[in-house]
């Protein structure tokens, strides 16, 4: 039966493929049933749930979105059905092609799409290095199992080597490059941001939770995990650092990504490091961390797509009340805020790292202390930033008033965010329990539990409570007597508005060592990578290698670029025939 | 059943329409230290009032979202007096919707709230003070959640009431990373709640942060933002009170639910007759010492974690 | 030693003489750059007292250029071709908190071009109206300091102290902002020495130390609006370590015998400012308690003439240039206010200072826009 339904949804993505080449709207239209298929396939398992219900969206988006080339659409399929065919692989063979799949159409994106050719080469040169990381773990676990497919797997070492790769896909601290270049530098169009963003770091949580499933748990397990929660916590920090300076549209979603993917990271980090009750709950909220960042990732691009121009000072905007209320769901979600669905995975990451100290109970508690903290310092910087995108994207920022049908979507993905929040038990099985003499009916409590319950919060009650609440508040007080007039600015009409770069030149300001700000007269200069900066300036020091790049690879612009793809592509497909 | 009903009336309610007092309270203290007569302790409820009367002045760029978010920022604030001890030392009804964590990710949605309906009106102003406000935030939040980190480390949950009986025994009272945790969450209380040395509120609009976020609203919008910042007052100084500084003292039961108003009280003047203290002999921090104040706060709150794990190691 | 005081109607004023010289129209320029916006503050505002309307350019919070425009508050106001009392009348009203200083610049014009020997007592009650005033104004200043800080107890204190000095000049001059107290010929005081100085000294002196030694405080003023300009006045300079004052100076006030010696501090910014006014404070009630008021008058004569009247206010150099006709008339009159040079090294030392130092740093100036946009028909 899943059998049947596996091979329709494929059948449904190539024949989609096929005909977006002819017409791109039929196209997006197929893509859309096969993802609400992939929903449907999605209620046994989280990830076709986030990835169908992030795709059908992107699809309805697309079809008011796209007025790219005619190149645009089969390569957004494309990818998908890569990402598809990863999520139902059961071998290494598969999952490889899957991948490949996936990763290729999303470089020829970006190198269409602009016609500078160092992003796509940067985005390839990465995402080539993740794949080598992962082909090199599968073929040791190949060769100590002597079995293509997954099967349980003794050494640790397959295990650590593919979570490296699967880290640089996700733009993890130190590669945050690999997540912002091809998105802010490469301009990729928002529908495809939004899967690159939302979906294709999914598959590497994917990955990493796949084969960690596969993996015998050892001290070195443990160890590891430690390391992923630095790695982590580092990771939120300086994403949304650099999120909150960011001036690209689509760039701040871009590096607020990686805070995201820190944050699952560090939820996949207390999974390996403790046992039993606790590291089934850092499971739960890491998947749920996931389908909270995917699904409100993809509103926040559709937004980014609605907008002229890339730098959110200087970009022209069409804002609706539909747009705010959508944009302002989102972004709560996104800074993790209850009743949203994002805020339930915040408190559950947070409060996960709260009870690996308390387990633990050693000096070790101090790793996950730090990386707590560093976590709720990346939390609020988060915030801020997104506080920032919505303002200059819908809510401050002069702009003619229009709604359309994107907005319309833009405020569905914001409804089903809130929903999602409150049928978030689900994903939490036997973390549910009730307190009825308290007014708390049976299994509407989310509890956090190391063995014995540590807290809980329960989304549907808080939503509940407060829509309650507000319309007792309004019964009460009444509805204002409204007069309107000119926004006050001293007596003056308002001729510039506040800029979004002055919004966040505080931050810039007040950590100017970390990023190295530095004020000259017509001009802020600042860091927007430090860990790029240094990598691309180790790079140019050494000159030998840099000019034989230059000469060989590079500067050739785009044919030994296509000749690769072409290459890659030929050797996926008998791949894929073989198996 | 009944019994708690009525608890949970008592203190929602007493947070409720209590909370102006206290404020009114520390500012006729304020007045009298700085030689001025000053205004009645119920000033804050003729302002209320009168606000509440009044029209609200709304900008033409502001939209539904300016003039409802209040009456939900003010629902967020009764909503948490129903989930932390700020009057009454047991669980109460609804008690369990969230737990401290999630209680503070309500406080932030609250703070959230305010300033996007604020930068809703399109006011350079506002801007201004919610640029700063959210510059401020990564440490504010990152001192709040560590505070909370501590009270987990002590208590092994993450339920204020459990920490408030650890707290009233003396061992735990005195305990170094109590103290620390108590300092820090002192410390974000003064900034949070806009007391100096972080900010005074005045006529001056070039060093707003807080009070930016209220600059656009008027009339009946503005009563009710105001209030709820009484009671964000009321609710954290509360926690303050009755899980670090003062644990001691509450009375369960009806009758003492209602002792527990008077209880409170006492306790307040406490923490009002410091924050006199304070708010009289310091003068505002540069801007962007205000960061340097949280960092303290900050590492406070740390060393607080840290002090923990090698005590109970 | 040589110092440009600043611009006097077509003439450019130095301290020991006067030229014509071509208005210098300063352009000061800012080129856009990314990012960066105009943040309009004023002219309507709650912390500022007067409407002016700054145009800050800014990166947010940091402060690329600012440009003062004070000619929301500009008048025109009728004088010539008035009598001398009746327009002592309309210069006693251009700005209430100087009045002593500009009625007295303009009667010493007045004075100086009709040649009239004005007896010295006059001369030292002159002294004594310009000093109280400077107390008054320096104390307020200093008050405008305190309450940008929040610092409310010493605020508080400084109002009541304000409001003292206040009843002092009514008691001894009829009205607390002495209109009606100069006229030509004469001037209206109550005789005798002014009592209960001592104890805004006492109180003055306690609350000056405790501000010291507020750390908080101070560094709201550290660095904050550095400005070392050679054209500078007032306390701006003095605070810059140079020596402009023009009670040291031939002005014709005997400061000398009052044993007048100048305040100056080193660091050229807010705090320098904030200290200087504090020791001029202690440095006028010391002139103080060596005056005797007297009530005097002198006798007019009708002539012809032209002169500079100057004196130095409690924010820098004010002076009057005024032609009298043969009927004693006013012919031509321009007016150097003091606020009109400061305002322009207000705007320099702003830049590369931060949103929250403005209001410390446009406090410790002292500006008084009222007298800048003033027109003379």
């Amino acid at each position: 039966m899943i059998k049947m339904l596996q091979l329709l949804i494929l059948f449904l993505l190539l024949v989609s493929i096929v005909i977006s080449l002819f017409n791109r709207k039929i196209g997006y239209s197929l893509l859309g049933i096969a993802s609400a298929l992939i929903i449907y396939q999605g209620l046994h398992c989280i990830f076709f749930l986030i990835a169908g219900i992030v795709w059908l969206l992107s699809s309805a988006f697309s079809i008011f979105y796209d007025n790219y080339g005619k190149w645009l659409s089969p390569l957004f399929i494309t990818s998908i059905l890569g990402m598809y065919i990863v999520l139902i692989s059961n071998n290494y063979l598969e999952f490889l092609a899957g991948w490949e799949i996936m990763s290729i159409p999303a470089y020829a994106i970006i190198g269409l799409n602009k016609k500078i050719d160092y992003p796509a080469f940067t985005f390839m040169a990465f995402g080539e290095l993740s794949t080598v990381l992962i082909l090199s773990a599968f073929i040791y676990s190949y060769s100590i199992t002597d079995n293509i497919y997954f099967t349980e797997l003794s050494s640790p070492l397959p295990f650590i080597i593919s979570t490296f790769g699967f880290i640089v896909k996700m733009g993890i601290f130190p590669f945050l490059v690999m997540e912002w270049l091809p998105i802010a530098h490469g301009s990729a169009p928002a529908n495809s941001s939004a899967i690159l963003s939302a979906t294709m770091t999914l598959m590497g949580v994917y990955g990493i939770i796949k084969i960690a499933s596969l993996t015998q748990r050892t001290i070195v397990t443990q160890d590891f995990g430690f390391i992923l929660l630095g790695m982590g916590s580092f990771s939120v920090f300086f994403g949304a650092l650099y999120a909150y300076v960011s001036e690209h549209v689509k760039g701040l979603l871009a590096f607020s990504t990686i805070e995201n993917n820190g944050s699952i990271l560090t939820g996949i980090g207390v999974y390996l490091i403790s046992q039993g009750v606790l590291s089934q709950f850092a499971l739960d909220v890491t998947l749920v961390f996931a389908l909270a960042h995917s699904i409100a990732k993809t509103g926040l691009f559709f937004i980014s797509g609605s907008v002229e121009g890339e730098s959110l000072t200087y970009i022209k905007i069409a804002k609706s009340l539909r747009g705010k209320i959508g944009g302002i769901l989102l972004a709560s979600s996104m800074s993790g805020l209850l009743p949203n669905i994002g805020g339930v995975a915040a408190w559950g990451l947070l409060e996960s790292l709260f009870m690996l100290a308390y387990v633990e109970h050693s000096v070790l508690s101090i790793i996950p202390i730090i990386s707590g903290s560093i976590v709720a310092m990346g939390e609020g910087l988060a915030t801020g930033a997104l506080i920032k995108f919505i303002s200059y994207t819908q809510i401050f920022k002069l702009g003619k008033t229009e709604g359309s049908a994107k907005v319309s979507i833009v405020l569905l993905v914001g409804i089903i965010v809130l929903l999602l929040g409150s049928v978030s038990y689900i994903f939490f099985r036997g973390f549910t329990a009730g307190a009825p003499c308290l007014g708390m009916l049976e299994g509407l409590l989310i509890i956090s539990s190391y063995g014995e319950p540590f807290g809980g919060i329960s989304p549907l009650y808080v939503l509940l409570l407060l829509f309650v609440i507000s319309l007792v508040t309004f019964g009460i007080f009444g509805k204002p007597k409204i007069r309107r007039s000119e926004t006050w600015n001293n007596g003056e009409k308002i001729e510039d508005q506040y800029s979004s770069f002055a919004l966040a030149n505080n931050i810039r300001m007040m950590l100017s060592k970390l990023l190295r700000t530095k004020i000259l007269e017509n001009e802020v200069v600042f860091s927007a990578d430090i860990f790029w900066e240094a990598m691309y300036s180790l790079a140019k020091a050494y000159k030998k290698f840099s000019r034989i790049l230059s000469t060989s690879y590079m500067n050739s612009s785009l044919s030994y670029y296509i000749f690769y793809m072409i290459l890659a592509f030929i050797i996926i497909t008998l791949l894929a025939v073989i198996i | 059943m009944n019994e708690i009903i009525i608890e949970t009336i008592i203190q929602v309610l007493g947070v409720t329409l209590l909370s102006p007092l206290y404020a009114g309270i520390l500012d006729k203290l304020k007045a009298n230290v700085s030689t001025r007569r000053g205004q009645s302790i119920f000033q804050p409820y003729y302002d209320i009032f009168k606000l509440l009367k009044k029209e609200s002045v709304v900008s033409i760029n502001a939209s539904a979202v300016f003039i409802y978010s209040p009456y939900v920022v003010f629902s967020i604030y009764v909503l948490i007096s129903f989930v932390i001890p700020v009057v009454y030392p047991q669980p109460i009804i609804f008690t369990p919707t969230v737990d401290f964590l999630g209680g503070a990710l309500l406080f932030s949605l609250a703070a959230f709230l305010k300033i996007i309906s604020a930068m809703d009106s399109g006011s350079n102003f506002v801007a201004l003070g919610t640029s700063r406000a959210i510059s401020f935030n990564f440490l504010g939040e990152a001192t709040l959640i560590t505070v909370f980190f501590a009270v987990a480390l002590i208590t092994g949950t993450n339920n204020p009431y459990v920490e408030l009986k650890f707290a009233e025994n003396p061992v735990y009272y005195l305990a170094l990373d109590h103290v620390f945790a108590s300092v820090a969450f002192f410390m974000l209380w003064l900034f949070e709640t806009g007391k100096l040395p972080v900010e005074s509120s005045g006529l001056a609009e070039m060093g707003m942060i807080d009070d930016a976020l209220t600059y656009e609203y008027s009339g009946k919008l503005l009563a009710l933002l105001k209030w709820g910042s009484y009671m964000k007052q009321y609710l954290l100084g509360s926690v303050l009170l009755n899980v670090f500084i003062l644990p001691w003292g509450l009375q369960t039961g009806i009758l003492g639910a209602i002792e527990d108003l008077g209880i409170m009280f006492l306790k307040w003047l406490f923490l009002i007759f410091i924050a006199v203290v304070i708010d009289t002999s310091l003068a505002k921090l540069r801007l962007y010492k205000v960061q340097d104040f949280l960092a303290v706060a900050f590492v406070i709150s740390i060393l607080s974690l840290i002090f923990s794990v090698i005590e109970y190691d | 030693m040589r110092r440009k005081i600043g611009k006097l109607g077509k003439f450019c004023l130095y301290n020991d003489g006067y030229v014509e010289c071509e208005e210098e129209i300063e352009k000061r320029t800012y080129s856009p750059a990314y990012g960066s916006f105009d943040f309009v503050y004023g002219p309507s505002a709650g912390g500022l007292m007067e409407s002016v309307r700054l145009d800050i350019i800014t990166f947010g919070e940091y402060i690329r250029n600012v440009i003062v425009n004070p000619y929301y508050k500009s008048r025109t106001i009728k004088i010539k071709g008035k009598g001398i009392n009746d327009a002592l009348l309309y210069i006693e009203r251009i700005n209430a908190p100087f009045t002593a200083s500009h009625t007295i610049a303009f009667l010493m014009a007045i004075e100086k071009a009709l040649g009239i020997e004005v007896p010295y007592e006059l001369l030292l009650d002159r002294i004594a109206e310009i000093e109280l005033e400077r107390i008054r104004n320096n104390l307020l200043v200093i008050e405008r300091l305190t309450e940008s800080a929040g610092f409310q107890v010493p605020m508080n204190s400084l109002l009541w102290l304000v409001e003292k000095v206040n009843r002092i000049i009514g008691k001894y001059f009829g009205h607390r902002y002495f209109f009606g107290v100069n006229y030509y010929g004469g001037i209206n005081v109550e005789e005798g020495k002014i009592k209960d100085l001592e104890i805004i000294e006492k109180e003055f002196n306690d609350l000056f130390n405790s501000l010291i030694e507020s750390r908080i405080f101070i560094d709201r003023l550290q660095g904050n609006g550095i400005i070392k300009d050679e054209e500078s006045i007032g306390p701006v300079a003095r605070a810059a370590n140079l020596e402009y004052d023009a009670r040291n100076e031939e002005i014709g006030l005997p400061y000398k015998d009052l044993e007048f010696k100048i305040s100056t501090y080193d660091s050229a910014d807010a705090f320098g400012r904030f200290i200087v006014r504090g020791k001029e404070i202690f440095e006028s009630l010391n002139m103080l308690s060596r005056i005797n008021l007297k009530k005097i008058e002198y006798k007019g004569k009708l002539a012809e003439g032209k002169a500079i009247g100057r004196v130095e206010s409690p924010s820098g150099d004010l002076a009057y240039y005024v032609e009298v006709s043969n009927e004693g008339k006013i012919s031509e009159i321009y007016l150097l206010s003091p606020s009109s040079v400061n305002i322009k090294l207000f705007s320099k030392s702003m830049v590369k200072n931060i949103f929250t130092d403005l209001p410390f740093n446009w406090e410790s100036f002292g500006i008084w826009i009222s007298e800048i946009g003033v027109k003379f028909e």
